[in-house]
């Protein structure tokens, strides 16, 4: 009860004193970006709260998906996530993946505008509850393997993997299809926790 | 109560073999128990906790998505996966940051007090009373992300029960197989240990040591069997050799006492003979000193003399006989008994027999029946003692036969063996006695009142003389009152000489010699002289050594008939004197003594006599010598 504000001090404060210590830093944020999603449970309401939980969603996501051989250039090459529509996201974003790395590759994360969705990414988060917008920006973004939407109907759309606000709590629906459409298999342990999981019959 | 003893022996050996065994077996099942029950145990809680672990990393796996997505439900769900393990009592998922995330209570431990823990524990496992806890790590992509607990119930009490329960149960079965087994090898000790058992007590009780213990065993029994059996063998020949010791003492000592006892009969009859001697010997002095009385008071009367001459003489003879008899006894009982074999035949045998026992046998009136073989008879023989022989049957005959009986004497050859038989209707001999009337001093009746009872020494004479002629002697008879028989034979009949032997010089021609006679014995040579003077013969009489020295060198007799124990010189000084002389060496000498021992005839031969007569002389025996003249002759030149 008395943890999140304690914890958001903590993080505060971190950021500011030795917000790029390499080591420590790498320990001490990646206990405090994991914990914020423990602590959703009562704040998801909250759009600071939420915004951290996405991010952290999007870092996590990462671990649960395997991309073809192609998407990378070599063995070193970053792991990139591209961030359209929600730059606050990308920010915590950024401090969540900064110092970690996904298969021992690190992780790039981008902030583009919309003249740069061609841009090559493996996985593009566009933020937005405008379906509209969204849907021409999915069109848009050819070359991104994994496509991460946040407004109603996103599989629709043709994202593959939607969030949700279910029961005040982030949840997230997964469109098997589209990632398989880019050769991306996503783990059936990450399956036992999506709200829903469309198969390909509805596109 | 014995067997009862030995029974509850040999069943102790049993019983302590057969429990050596079962707790021989005991004591390996319970090691063996106790090392397997150690180290199943020890298997049992890694195997237990490693499954406990493995399940908590299984569930660590499974739930890290749900943690990592904020996504109780779904770790509830997992977590209730946890149904189908009975055994698991309990799980819950943590956070990272130390809060319980999910929780699972297994519906068998809803109702007790079992309180999830508020807050995760380091990675391990802890064993609390029967129940295992087990807390592990949630890591995700390098990141620690909460903690998983799991509590189960921890089976080894009842492992180690039900196993402990297998362990005794395997245990009681292989017991009793081992007791089965046992009682079932512990025969090879027990029953030959029994069989020596009963042995020894057979032996003991009945003390027969030719038992043995039976069968072939190996090893350590089987010598103790072979050396029981060697002891058994060993004592029974000791216990058999004084057994034998014994039996000898024991026959030596009925010798003894038999021996004793022939003493004792023999000494008896040593008195008997005795008593009896000093009667016999007393016997005839009567009729003689009657006779001498006779001579004296009717020296006129011719028929008178002549009655009297008849008696004393018959009652000399009979004296004589006696006195023989008693040399011959004494000769036998000294073992100097011998023969001298010679060519006779056995009409003068009998006629030399019946001229001794016919006044006998006529004083007593009985018939006398002589059947012989018609042609001669010879046998090699000592013609004195089987005429001796014959006398005694005879004399015994008559003796032992009622006034007016009858005695028989029948000769008869088989196949070179003379059997004579001597019959009489006397009183017979009681079958017990046959064997013993030979015997020294043994007479029928002791108590007989007869007027020559005799020394008792006649048969037994009889059989020496016999013997003595490697022939056998029997005595038979019907009983009191039927008579006896005797049957002698003797192996001793010879071929008859092709040239007739020559009859003895005597009975052809009647010549005379000079004689002379040296005797210290006056009237014995002075009747003797007196005899051969009245034969026509020239007799010259000395009474010792030197005058019949002279006498023989005056005189140069035919014969010298000379006492060997004279006074002043000795009858062998005497008699190489005379063979010294010009004319002696044709004198024929003849000792005449007492001693008739072989030694004596020896010694007189030696000093240069010719004929050795033993004291008292016959007339008879000097007659024939005097018959044998011109044998000697012969021989000299």
């Amino acid at each position: 009860m008395h943890r999140p504000p304690s914890s958001s001090a903590n993080h505060g404060l971190r950021r500011r004193l030795a917000g790029w210590a390499l080591l420590c830093a790498a320990v001490v944020c990646g206990q405090l970006a994991l914990l914020p999603p423990a602590r959703a449970d009562n704040a998801a309401t909250s759009p600071v709260l939420e915004r951290r939980v996405k991010a952290a969603f999007l870092y996590k996501f990462l671990g649960y998906a395997e991309f073809p051989p192609g998407a990378f250039a070599d063995a070193a090459s970053p792991v990139t996530i591209g961030v359209i529509g929600a730059d606050e996201l990308a920010a915590e974003l950024g401090r969540i993946v900064s110092g970690r790395t996904v298969g021992n590759r690190p992780i790039l994360v981008r902030v583009l505008r919309e003249s740069e969705l061609g841009t090559p990414v493996h996985l593009l988060f566009i933020g937005g509850y405008d379906s509209a917008r969204v849907g021409r920006l999915v069109r848009a973004a050819g070359n991104a393997l994994l496509v991460v939407t946040e407004c109603d109907g996103g599989l629709q759309l043709g994202s593959a993997i939607n969030f949700r606000i279910v029961d005040e709590r982030v949840r997230f629906d997964v469109a098997l299809d589209a990632a398989e459409r880019n050769g991306i298999k996503l783990s059936s342990r990450l399956l036992t926790v999506a709200n829903r999981v469309q198969k390909g019959a509805q596109q | 109560m014995s067997s009862m003893k030995s029974m509850r022996d040999s069943g102790s050996v049993r019983r302590k073999l057969i429990l050596m065994a079962v707790s021989t077996t005991l004591a390996a099942l319970v090691a063996a128990s106790m090392a397997m029950l150690l180290v199943d145990l020890r298997a049992f809680q890694r195997y237990w906790t490693d499954d406990l672990m493995t399940q908590a990393d299984i569930m660590a796996r499974v739930t890290a998505p749900a943690l990592a997505f904020n996504d109780d439900e779904t770790a509830r769900q997992n977590l209730a996966v946890l149904r189908v393990r009975p055994q698991i009592l309990a799980a819950a998922i943590y956070t990272s940051g130390g809060s319980r995330f999910a929780g699972y209570v297994a519906p068998s431990a809803s109702g007790s007090a079992l309180k999830l823990p508020e807050r995760p524990q380091a990675s391990g496992y802890r064993i609390e009373g029967s129940e295992l806890v087990v807390f592990r790590n949630i890591v995700e992509n390098g990141d620690m992300v909460g903690t998983v607990y799991l509590r189960a119930r921890y089976g080894l009490f009842d492992r180690l029960l039900s196993y402990g329960a297998i362990l005794g149960a395997v245990m009681l079965g292989a017991l009793a197989i081992a007791w089965l087994v046992a009682s079932r090898l512990q025969e090879a000790i027990t029953r030959p240990l029994e069989s020596v058992t009963d042995v020894a007590r057979q032996v003991m009780q009945q003390r027969d040591f030719s038992l043995r213990v039976p069968g072939k065993e190996s090893g350590e029994i089987g010598v103790l069997i072979d050396a029981f059996n060697d002891m058994l063998a060993e004592i029974g020949r000791r216990s058999h050799a004084l057994q034998e010791a014994n039996a000898t003492l024991e026959h030596e000592m009925q010798v003894r006492e038999r021996a004793e006892q022939a003493l004792i009969v023999a000494d008896r009859r040593k008195d008997e003979f005795l008593a009896t001697l000093a009667h016999e010997l007393r016997n005839p002095l009567a009729p003689i000193r009657t006779g001498l009385d006779i001579l004296r008071l009717r020296s006129g009367d011719a028929q008178a003399t002549q009655r009297a001459t008849d008696i004393m003489e018959r009652q000399l003879r009979q004296m004589v006989r006696l006195v023989d008899d008693l040399l011959d006894v004494s000769r036998i009982n000294t073992g100097k008994f011998t023969i001298k074999s010679g060519r006779v035949e056995l009409k003068a045998v009998v006629n030399d027999a019946l001229e001794v026992v016919r006044p006998y046998i006529d004083l007593h009136g009985h018939e006398l029946q002589i059947d012989l073989p018609d042609r001669p008879v010879f046998l090699n023989g000592d013609a004195t003692r089987l005429a001796q022989i014959l006398s005694n049957l005879l004399n015994n005959a008559a003796k032992y036969t009622n006034r007016g009986g009858r005695v028989s004497l029948t000769a008869s050859v088989e196949d070179r063996t003379l059997t004579l038989v001597v019959a009489d209707t006397g009183i017979g001999i009681a079958p017990e006695m046959l064997d013993t009337v030979f015997e020294m001093f043994v007479q029928v009746d002791s108590t007989l009142e007869r007027s020559t009872a005799g020394l008792g020494v006649g048969l037994s004479l009889a059989r020496k003389l016999v013997e003595l002629h490697g022939g056998t002697i029997e005595a038979h008879s019907e009983g009191h009152g039927h008579g006896s028989q005797f049957v002698v034979r003797l192996p001793i009949v010879v071929d008859p000489e092709l040239p007739a032997k020559p009859t003895p010089a005597s009975f052809i021609s009647a010549e005379t010699y000079r004689i002379l006679l040296a005797d210290d014995n006056v009237d014995f040579v002075n009747s003797i002289g007196a005899l051969l003077t009245a034969m026509g013969h020239s007799v010259v009489i000395t009474h010792n050594g030197p005058d019949a020295l002279a006498a023989a060198k005056r005189f140069c007799p035919d014969y010298a008939f000379l006492d060997i124990g004279l006074p002043q010189m000795s009858g062998y000084d005497l008699a190489r004197g005379i063979r010294g002389l010009s004319c002696g060496a044709m004198t024929v000498m003849i000792a005449v003594t007492g001693w008739g021992q072989e030694k004596d005839r020896q010694l007189a031969f030696e000093a240069g006599f010719d004929h050795h007569m033993v004291k008292p002389v016959r007339f008879e025996q000097i007659e024939e010598i005097l018959g044998n003249r011109s044998l000697i002759k012969k021989l000299r030149t």
